[in-house]
């Protein structure tokens, strides 16, 4: 079985409780295992813990904002076999611009992304993660 | 200084404006959702007016952004040496390989605009270089300069053609068309010297783009010195 428990581990950071629980909901349906983290230290925490097979990721987020929870990611032994899907209100070129040069694999502006849409983002790039590790 | 902070500012606008939009978009969409239960017709059409209010308000606010955006950077391109701070900030520390590499920000003030840790200036410069020739920022580059100061040769260890656009870039910087031989020199700061000449020859503004695997790696130098 590729992932551990069998199920695929999202991680989830996003202060937006309302925003966060409606898309670990939607995500859960589509049979990954999601946590829910609020800020950035925390989800450094849970990848320390337990590496997630990816990462979503909101930018403006207390304690440690998102793109300096990717750069520290990125200096982890490891860190850079994880998948990280930024999902922000930011939509700037120049936030675009430089989530994708910290090694985000996706920028998804939320307003412009259906929850499904979200979701099916997820599920290509979880799976691509798998054939990666294979 | 003032462009950036207008920048950031506009970044901030975006996010707050966008922020209601994205929780009533998935509002809507989560009340759709049948795993939540089946609406009525009049729901069901109540919900739909609400995505489609919501669509049309964050199609508003990308007009508004977009417009504000091009206003940001309306003006023409000041034409003068970059600055390597601003090169530095905006540049090499978002790179992936920034934690590798230090640079001191004391500069001489009878050096302008070259004076740091010559690894980074290093980096700088190939990596756009690179992006003005369309090679790997990996391959060692070459510098040759005449008599006269001005950069007369410029090319990768390999001996490749660095292409038209830095042909175009070279003549509009030394207004010659042959890239004659001179003596190697690999100072850094006659890379910097490069880099400013492919900045000043590309209008003040270089955009680097390259592949490294599934991610693609851009950025754009700022038109002017802050």
């Amino acid at each position: 079985m590729p992932y551990k428990n069998g199920k695929p581990q999202v991680l989830i950071a996003e202060d937006d409780r309302f925003l966060g629980n409606v898309l670990k909901t939607k995500i859960q349906q589509e049979g990954f295992d999601v946590r829910l983290v609020a800020d950035g230290e925390e989800a450094l925490a849970q990848i320390n813990a337990a590496p997630p097979d990816i990462l979503l990721l909101d930018v403006i987020m207390p304690k440690k904002n998102g793109f300096d929870v990717l750069a520290e990611l990125r200096l982890k032994k490891g860190g850079t076999d994880i998948p990280v899907i930024i999902l922000s209100n930011l939509g700037q070129e120049d936030d675009v611009k430089r989530g994708l040069a910290l090694g985000a694999i996706d920028f998804l502006v939320k307003s412009d992304h259906s929850l499904q849409e979200v979701v099916n983002k997820v599920k290509i790039y979880a799976a691509s993660a798998v054939g990666v590790r294979k | 200084m003032r462009r950036t902070i207008d920048a950031e500012l506009l970044s901030l606008v975006s996010h707050e404006l966008r922020t209601p939009l994205s929780r009533m978009r998935w509002i809507a969409e989560s009340l759709l959702d049948p795993a939540l239960g089946s609406l009525t017709t009049g729901q069901k059409g109540a919900v739909d007016d609400m995505l489609r209010n919501t669509d049309e308000l964050n199609a508003a606010v990308e007009i508004l952004l977009e417009g504000a955006t091009v206003a940001l950077h309306a003006g023409e391109p000041i034409r003068t040496a970059f600055s390597l701070p601003y090169l530095v900030n905006h540049v090499i520390k978002e790179h992936p390989a920034a934690p590798n590499i230090r640079v001191s920000r004391r500069f001489a003030p009878s050096v302008p605009h070259v004076s740091a840790d010559p690894k980074g200036v290093e980096t700088a410069v190939r990596l756009l270089f690179s992006a003005v020739c369309a090679t790997s920022p990996d391959e060692k580059l070459i510098v040759r300069i005449g008599a006269s100061g001005k950069l007369v040769h410029c090319a990768m260890c390999t001996g490749k053609d660095p292409g038209p656009r830095f042909s175009t870039a070279f003549r509009a910087t030394t207004g010659r068309d042959n890239m004659g031989a001179s003596p190697i020199l690999e100072s850094h700061r006659l890379r910097l010297y490069v880099a400013q000449s492919l900045i000043h020859a590309s209008g003040g503004a270089v955009h680097v783009s390259r592949k490294a695997g599934p991610v693609a790696l851009s950025f754009s130098l700022p038109r002017s010195t802050p």
